[in-house]
């Protein structure tokens, strides 16, 4: 080692964040409940933005598994999916799946404490619900104190006062319980020791576990719990803890965060370096006589840009413009693969060429088109501030279905016929406590392409292990049985998932078509059409779409049952362009003819990371639909890019949905249109418009 | 449990088939790392790796190639690599290794770089900024502002803006390849938008940088440059 590296070395060791150094107290914990606080006590911190984690949670009175997410910057949200022990009689458990959210109203300054207000089952007045209002303060970097006051449960125990009457726990939705009632405060201590990732934790609870304590064997000796958390590494935590005077409880969770990859991102081979053509280049146009020799160009330019995870569906040359339509098959973000494209245009094709107008396709269809200046992307490349100037420079469009006129390249597919075998491993977190239930499947898939706008599909999956659907009850629902039979859906295989021929189109820029035929999903086939109206540069779109089908045999083969229902709905998207969040309504008539809506929201972070949540009110009764009074659910898609040192757009989702139920259940169509075009419009492409030049 | 092991190896093995002959290439990642064997492999190969004679790099041989060169070394390399110059926009030169991953100097001030971990997008100066305009060390003015990007949600990414300092070192000499080389260690010291960090450079008496150690972003970390042949426009 040569005594210039022996010099270099310490000074890269004094690199690092001020912010980090200068951070007051120590990082936010885990309480026995799953989701940020002290023990069964909330406080007011917060994780950083976007921070994910599952949590395995028992003690003496209830277990299961919670999803904790920092949805925005001063909002934690988290689904519980618990089973509350000895609930409605001795030996008889409750299943109770909750949303919590805390909202962080004031933030930790020198001498003032975060403060926060929150709720447990929010909106609902369920056996676990309660809202409190909550500071928290750290002292120096290894103590933090909280003190609260709660109602609801977190008021049962020593209440201070009562503000009105509280309703009695009945599991509607409503607002009425709300703050309502006797109020108590509660309290804790948490404390970073010197023992390096150990916390303890005690606390002064303000829930009597009244309903616990009802059927039960379980007392409450003490109104206190202690506790301790160990960090297992960045992404593992565990929590023990002893509560009420007589019981033991644990914690086990895994986290992760969108905004910190478990691998660098960047790795693999950069952009093609590009130079400016000289001042005095060719303006010579004559090369672009020949019909032949624009036809094999672009021949050649989709050869090469193929190697690269560009797939070029048609293209044509002039002169001076050059227009590709291409599937980006390999990044993970649109903007770099056209930011890449654009390199390899201008180092590559004549100098005459001016423009290069680029459309991106999605599912088979044309979805935006960028017209990028070939002297822009010259003036602006390697220099700085060349991110903002390329995407102003831009100039974007709806695209039509295919290149208009004459003389259009068009990519031969190598094959009508194409297949693939992959593993799919569906986890329900419903039904089991959140304990989960793992199937393992193999899936057959085939396409026999007619045309580029029509294809046939047919999907066959065989179980290999699992018990998904094993401790389903026939179904006892009193509207028709769409969802709830789904046990009996639930044989050894094989089974024909779906057998369809698709057609989808453009009937203009802004307009998109899809009709399906066959046997659309599992449970159902049938027709189901669709239109879409979202011009590319609009952050808002509609959509109808209309479906008549048939309840197919419990084989899932290709019988039908007697059942049939028109279902239907006008949904309306909108990317907000806010923190990422993107909101859609479904209004319409769902499987068993109830009539209601569908609210949607998301967060879809740039690197591909999303929470989704939904909830569906019907005119179907709460009574009606069984366990959890409506739908609902939450599901969390993790790109493979985040945790893999290359480029890929696969990705995994879990999903924290209803099983079974019939109310508020939609087709299961997995060729809807705007989940395939809406990562190409102007809202998305600005906020991932940072890859371009990567 | 045999069963369910087997049944785990056929998922494994037939998953990501496909008509197109190719395999998933998370699958086939995954594969690689895990199947038996595998990890006797890496360590043949990193044993072999070991094992070559080094290419012995002189000026001499940096001269008769007739391009602008510069090494990097990140992290624990100790070698480095070799970028040779492959586009000149105004004052923005970009090298690129044989896997294509590049570096943008202006000047010695790397504004870029790709492919190496974390990507850094841009960096702005000031015009007097030595680090992009030689200069000689007594020359060198007392602060300078310079602007970062980095990838984030918006065309322009994050925004890390920082002022730099610079301070006088010894004198040094420094040896690079096969000669050595009289130079003075300068050091830049930033900070700004939360980050501080602390850049050295071996300049010569004519400005001229001939290794660095610089900040490329609070992911990517240092990396060091050795400037084998600075380009011209000659």
């Amino acid at each position: 080692m040569s005594g210039m590296v022996r010099i270099i070395a310490p000074v890269a060791l004094s690199v690092g964040f001020v912010s980090m150094a200068a951070a007051q107290g120590f990082a936010p914990s885990f309480g026995n409940q799953g989701s940020i606080g002290i023990i069964d006590m909330p406080n007011a911190e917060m994780q950083p933005d976007g921070e994910t984690s599952w949590s395995f949670i028992g003690n003496g009175t209830s277990g299961g598994g919670v999803l904790n997410f920092q949805l925005l910057p001063n909002v934690e949200a988290s689904a519980r999916i618990i089973t509350l022990d000895d609930w409605t009689g001795l030996g008889q458990s409750f299943a109770d799946n909750t949303l919590d959210l805390k909202f962080r109203l004031v933030q930790e300054g020198a001498l003032r404490p975060a403060i926060a207000v929150g709720f447990r089952d929010f909106l609902s007045n369920g056996p676990t619900a309660s809202e409190y209002i909550v500071a928290s303060k750290n002292i120096g970097d290894n103590l933090r104190i909280t003190g609260g006051l709660g109602w609801g449960r977190l008021g049962s125990s020593n209440p201070a006062f009562a503000t009105g009457v509280r309703p009695a726990v009945d599991n509607t939705l409503g607002f009425d319980h709300m703050f309502a009632g006797d109020a108590a405060f509660f309290g804790g201590v948490e404390w970073k020791t010197p023992i390096k990732n150990l916390t303890l934790k005690a606390e002064y609870s303000s829930d009597a576990y009244l309903g616990e304590q009802q059927f039960g064997s379980f007392t409450r000796n003490s109104p206190f719990n202690l506790g301790a958390e160990y960090r297992l590494g960045q992404r593992i935590s565990l929590g023990a803890y002893y509560n009420y005077g007589s019981e033991f409880g644990f914690r086990v969770s895994i986290s992760g965060n969108p905004h910190s990859p478990i691998t660098a991102q960047d790795l693999g081979v950069g952009p093609a370096p590009v130079n400016a053509r000289p001042e005095d280049y060719s303006r010579d146009v004559a090369w672009a006589a020949s019909p032949l020799v624009r036809d094999k160009m672009v021949e050649i330019l989709a050869k090469a840009l193929a190697e690269d995870g560009i797939i070029v569906q048609e293209g044509r040359v002039s002169g001076t413009l050059l227009e590709l339509y291409i599937d980006n098959t390999k990044y993970s973000r649109q903007p770099m693969a056209v930011g890449r494209l654009a390199r390899i245009l201008a180092g590559s094709t004549p100098p005459s060429i001016e423009v290069f107008r680029i459309t991106l396709m999605s599912g088979g269809l044309p979805t935006t088109t960028m017209e990028i200046k070939r002297a822009d992307l010259e003036a602006q490349v390697d220099r700085p501030n060349a991110g903002p100037d390329s995407f102003a420079s831009t100039a974007f469009s709806s695209a039509p279905a295919h290149i208009p006129g004459e003389g259009v390249w068009v990519r031969e597919a190598d094959s009508k016929f194409s297949w693939g075998l992959s593993p799919i491993i569906p986890v329900n977190l419903f039904g089991t406590g959140g304990l989960g239930e793992l199937d393992l499947l193999i899936a057959a898939n085939a396409q026999y392409r007619v045309s580029p706008a029509f294809e046939l599909n047919l999907s066959v999956t065989q179980k290999i292990l699992g018990s998904i659907g094993n401790s389903a009850v026939p179904s006892t629902s009193p509207i028709p049985h769409v969802r709830s039979d789904a046990a009996l859906y639930n044989n050894r295989g094989p089974v024909v998932e779906r057998l369809t021929a698709d057609y989808q189109t453009k009937f203009s820029p802004s307009l998109y078509g899809r009709i399906s035929a066959g046997y659309l999903e599992r449970m159902f086939g049938g027709v189901d059409a669709e239109l879409l109206w979202k011009p590319a540069t609009q952050n808002w779109g509609l959509g109808v779409e209309l479906a008549y089908v048939k309840q197919r045999d419990f084989d899932s083969l290709l019988g039908f049952q007697a059942y049939e229902a028109l279902t239907g709905f006008a949904s309306l998207y909108w990317n907000t362009g806010w923190n990422d969040l993107e909101a859609q309504v479904d209004v319409g008539r769902y499987l068993a003819g109830d009539w209601g809506a569908t609210f949607s929201l998301s967060r879809r972070f740039t690197n591909g990371w999303e929470l989704s949540a939904y909830m569906t009110l019907t005119d179907v009764s709460f009574a009606d639909f069984g366990d959890g009074n409506f739908d609902k659910g939450i599901s969390l898609r993790i790109p493979f890019d985040w945790t893999l040192p290359f480029e890929s757009r696969s990705a995994t989702t879990v999903s924290f949905a209803g099983y079974g139920n019939d109310g508020g259940a939609r087709l299961n169509v997995s060729n809807r249109l705007y989940p395939s075009i809406r990562g190409n419009d102007t809202t998305d492409l600005y906020e991932t418009w940072g890859a371009y030049w990567q | 449990m045999k069963i369910a092991l087997g049944a785990l190896a056929l998922a494994m093995g037939i998953s990501g088939c496909t008509s197109s002959g190719g395999t998933n290439p998370v699958v086939s990642a995954v594969w690689q790392t895990v199947k038996p064997g595998a990890r006797q492999a890496a360590l043949e190969a990193e044993a072999e790796a070991a094992a070559r004679p080094v290419i012995v790099v002189t000026f001499d041989k940096i001269l008769a190639t007739g391009l602008a060169i510069i090494r990097a070394r990140v992290g624990d390399d100790t070698r480095g690599v070799l970028l040779y110059a492959r586009a000149v926009n105004d004052n923005f030169v970009t090298y690129a290794s044989q896997l294509q991953q590049t570096m943008t100097l202006n000047g010695s001030l790397i504004t870029a770089s790709r492919a190496i971990g974390y990507d850094m997008l841009s960096v702005r100066s000031d015009e007097n900024d030595p680090m992009t305009v030689p200069t000689p060390p007594e020359d060198w003015p007392n602060r300078v502002t310079r602007d970062y990007r980095f990838t984030g949600d918006t065309p322009g990414g994050k925004l890390i803006s920082v002022r730099c300092r610079f301070t006088k070192g010894p004198e040094f000499e420094l040896p690079l390849l096969d000669k050595t080389f009289e130079t003075r260690i300068m050091q830049t010291s930033c900070s700004g938008d939360g980050v501080s960090f602390t850049n050295i450079h071996f300049v010569q008496a004519d400005g001229q940088v001939l290794r660095s150690a610089q900040w490329l972003g609070p992911d990517q970390g240092m990396v060091e440059i050795d400037i084998l042949e600075p380009y011209t426009t000659d």
